[in-house]
This record gives C-alpha cells, sequence and structure tokens, in this order.
C-alpha cells in the first residue's frame, strides 16, 4: 500500500465544532506520524475546540500508537483543544495496559456519542466561562 | 584373583535380582532392532510372555506410526549418529498383545562394543499419570471458569466479585472478561468486590491497578469495595496509592455511589412492609 491510499483511508470530519478522526486500519509507524501532523494541521486551520480519536476499528494496538495517541493529545491541548478517544476494544485495552501506556489526562469512552457529549459539555463550560469574563470587561 | 571373581559374581546376581523386582520394563535390542531380552515387567506390561517376543522386532510392541518406521529410525541414528530419543527421552505409545495402546516414558541408552551396539531401553506405564493430570487440569479450568463471574447488577452497572487468591493468570482472565462485558453491556460502572479475597499483597494490588486502569480506558468508572480494615491497613503499609481510584468499604455503598455516578437514586423504603407489598404488587 503507497503511502498516498492510506491517508485517503482516514476519515476526518468537522462536525458540531469537533474534529472527528476515524482509525479504521493497522497503521504502521510512519502513517500515524503523518496522521499526526495532519490532524494538527486540521485543529489549527478549522479552530475546533476538540478532537475526536475513534479507534473503534482496530483490534489491538502497539506503544507506538499508545504514544502516538497521547502525543496528539499533548500537542491538540497546546492549541487549545481536547482530546477525547472513543471505542478502545478490549484487546486495544489489554495491550495498552500491558505495555503500561497511560493516558493521563485523556477521557476514554466507549460510544462516539459519548464523546462528543464530553466535548460539548466542555465548549459549554468553555463559553460560559467567556460570557462571563465579557461582563466584566463591558 | 578368586575373591575378585566373586566380588564380580555377586555385583552380577544383584543386577539381576534389581532386574527381575523392577516396576519399570526393561528391553534390550541389537543394531538391527531385533529384542535380545526383557524384565518381567515388560511381560506384565505388554502382556506378552518373554519367548513370545524374544528374538522379535521390538516394532511388535509399537503401534503405526513407529511400527512401519522403526527400522527407519534405527538406521538414520546408526548412519548420521544425530539421537531423536536416546539420551533424552520421550513419551512414546505402546502396543500390547490385546491391540490396546498406552502411553509409555521411554528412555533408551546405546552400550557400544568393538563392533556392535545394543540399545537398552526402560519404560514406564504413564496411563495413571496422564489420567491424573487431565483430571487436574480439567478441575483447575473449571475452577477458572468459575473464579470470574460478572454481574450485571443494573443497566449499565456491572459487578465483580472476586473470591480467593488471585494470581496473574486469574487476574489476566478477570480483566479480559471482564472488558469483553463492559463493552457488550455498555457499562458506565464497574464495581469490584475484594470482600472475598484473602489477603491483599503489593502483586494482586498491582493486578487490581491493572484492570482499573483498563476500565477506566473503556470509559467505566471503577469502584473497589468490601476492603478490610486489614486490607486497608496492609495497602497503606506498603504505601500502595490508591488515590485515583474510587474505594467505599461496602457493596452497598458503593452500589450507591454507582447510582449516583449514572444521575440514579437508590431510595431507601421508610416503610418495610409496604415497600415489599409495593414490589409484590409490581411482579404480579
Amino acid at each position: 500500500m503507497t503511502d498516498s491510499n492510506i491517508f485517503e483511508k482516514v476519515s476526518m470530519h468537522v462536525t458540531r465544532g469537533c474534529l472527528v478522526v476515524l482509525i479504521n486500519f493497522e497503521l504502521v509507524d510512519q502513517a500515524i506520524i503523518e496522521i499526526q501532523k495532519r490532524i494538527l494541521e486540521r485543529v489549527h486551520s478549522s479552530e475546533v475546540k476538540g478532537i475526536i480519536l475513534d479507534l473503534s476499528e482496530l483490534e489491538i494496538a502497539d506503544s507506538f500508537l499508545g504514544n502516538a495517541i497521547k502525543n496528539i493529545a499533548r500537542t491538540a491541548a497546546l492549541l487549545g483543544t481536547t482530546t477525547v478517544v472513543t471505542g478502545l476494544k478490549p484487546g486495544v485495552v489489554a495491550s495498552l495496559v500491558e505495555l503500561e501506556i497511560e493516558f493521563e489526562n485523556i477521557q476514554t469512552v466507549l460510544k462516539l456519542e459519548d464523546g462528543f457529549q464530553i466535548l460539548t459539555n466542555l465548549m459549554k463550560i468553555t463559553d460560559r466561562e467567556l460570557d462571563e469574563e465579557n461582563k466584566y470587561e463591558e | 584373583m578368586n575373591a575378585t571373581v566373586n566380588e564380580k559374581k555377586l555385583e552380577l546376581s544383584s543386577l539381576k535380582a534389581m532386574l527381575e523386582n523392577l516396576v519399570d520394563g526393561v528391553i534390550s535390542i541389537n543394531q538391527n532392532g531385533i529384542i535380545q531380552s526383557v524384565n518381567p515387567a515388560v511381560e506384565k506390561l505388554f502382556g506378552y510372555h518373554k519367548d513370545e517376543i524374544i528374538n522379535k522386532n521390538i516394532k511388535i510392541l509399537m503401534p503405526e506410526p513407529d511400527h512401519n518406521q522403526h527400522d527407519q529410525y534405527l538406521k538414520n541414528y546408526l548412519t548420521t549418529g544425530v539421537a531423536k530419543i536416546i539420551g533424552i527421552g520421550r513419551e512414546v505409545t505402546g502396543l500390547r498383545k490385546n491391540g490396546t495402546t498406552f502411553p509409555l516414558e521411554l528412555g533408551i541408552s546405546e552400550i557400544k562394543t568393538d563392533d556392535e551396539s545394543v540399545f537398552v531401553g526402560v519404560l514406564r506405564d504413564i496411563t495413571e499419570r496422564k489420567r491424573d493430570n487431565e483430571l487436574l487440569n480439567s478441575a483447575l479450568d473449571s475452577l477458572r471458569e468459575m473464579s470470574t463471574p460478572i454481574l450485571v447488577v443494573a443497566n449499565k452497572i456491572l459487578l465483580l466479585p472476586l473470591i480467593g487468591s488471585i494470581d496473574s493468570q486469574r487476574a489476566q482472565m478477570a480483566m479480559e472478561s471482564v472488558l469483553q462485558k463492559i463493552q457488550e453491556c455498555e457499562a458506565r460502572v464497574a464495581i469490584i468486590d475484594i470482600q472475598g479475597v484473602p489477603g491483599v499483597d503489593s502483586a494482586i494490588a498491582s493486578h487490581l491497578i491493572k484492570i482499573i486502569k483498563a476500565t477506566k480506558l473503556m470509559g467505566c468508572n471503577c469502584i473497589i469495595t468490601g476492603i478490610s480494615p486489614e486490607v486497608a491497613q496492609t495497602l497503606a503499609n506498603l504505601g500502595i496509592g490508591l488515590q485515583d481510584i474510587t474505594t467505599e468499604s461496602s457493596l452497598k455503598e458503593g452500589l450507591k455511589l454507582a447510582y449516583g455516578l449514572l444521575g440514579l437514586q437508590l431510595q431507601e423504603s421508610k416503610d418495610h412492609f409496604s415497600g415489599m407489598a409495593s414490589a409484590k404488587e409490581r411482579i404480579k
């Protein structure tokens, strides 16, 4: 498989103020780095406030993928964006735990729906905070 | 001179007595595979009289495929010198006179003279040992199956009562089944009750922490219940922090908390009898 094929397969959509990334095949290390780059570029250009990484199609994970996810979340946080990981399968979870990879500040939920819920709640809170700040300025 | 001959004689006859009374079968064959001698145990094992098998090819004591291959095995060894079984020992199958087969543990040693080799095999019937092993394994299997039940106590709430000591294998199984169940039921809260775990040491604690991390990755809140004062003390003494982990002393409290996390409320009926009555009414 050539590289360009791989990226056509990764679907990225901006919806409800979130960037939804569906990773639906086992990635080789080089591809992970490339996807990481693309996600961050997209976050930057579209100014979304949340990223949902949907891994529900993956059956297993390695340390490289685990660290890449952590990396995406950390870098996205610098751009003011929160990352939520959805749809981890038992096999993926077992391998992450076995490899002692910890998603310190990344929320993980089972369903995409719940991921949206978390991010929209978060956005509402930030909006409210902003409103309150604006009030003071007025 | 006489003394040494006598000593040798004594040695030989004591060796013979040993062979005669040995529980294990001993067979010697020449390099063509022809049986030279057997001890009484062989007669008992295979059901032949020794006159029936001496001077016969050893393969008459073997079922297929060894029966047809044995001559080749010998030839291979004699030409290449590569031992597949000599000096190594192996589990093989024996063929009795009545046609039944049985498992054997076989060890072979080679005795070399100037122009010829003699092979001596020692065989032990391991039917019983194998049966005992299988029995033990199946018992262990069923014990393992029984050991990690997962109950769906309410919508999106799972209960994993752990009973007995936990080794890494059990912990692994518990983790796998709880993850599977979380996915199936889309559970939001998993309660692990460790009241039935006799003692918690650092190994068990680390297994538990692994399970808890895994459930968190599945988007599940994990509550540990049934921590006895002794266990709490041990954990504290071991310096194992359960800071990020929600713990409750009893299952009752754990359930209450679980309901709370789901935004539900567990209500205690003030009047026990009216509660029962209305519950019965609902069942009808």
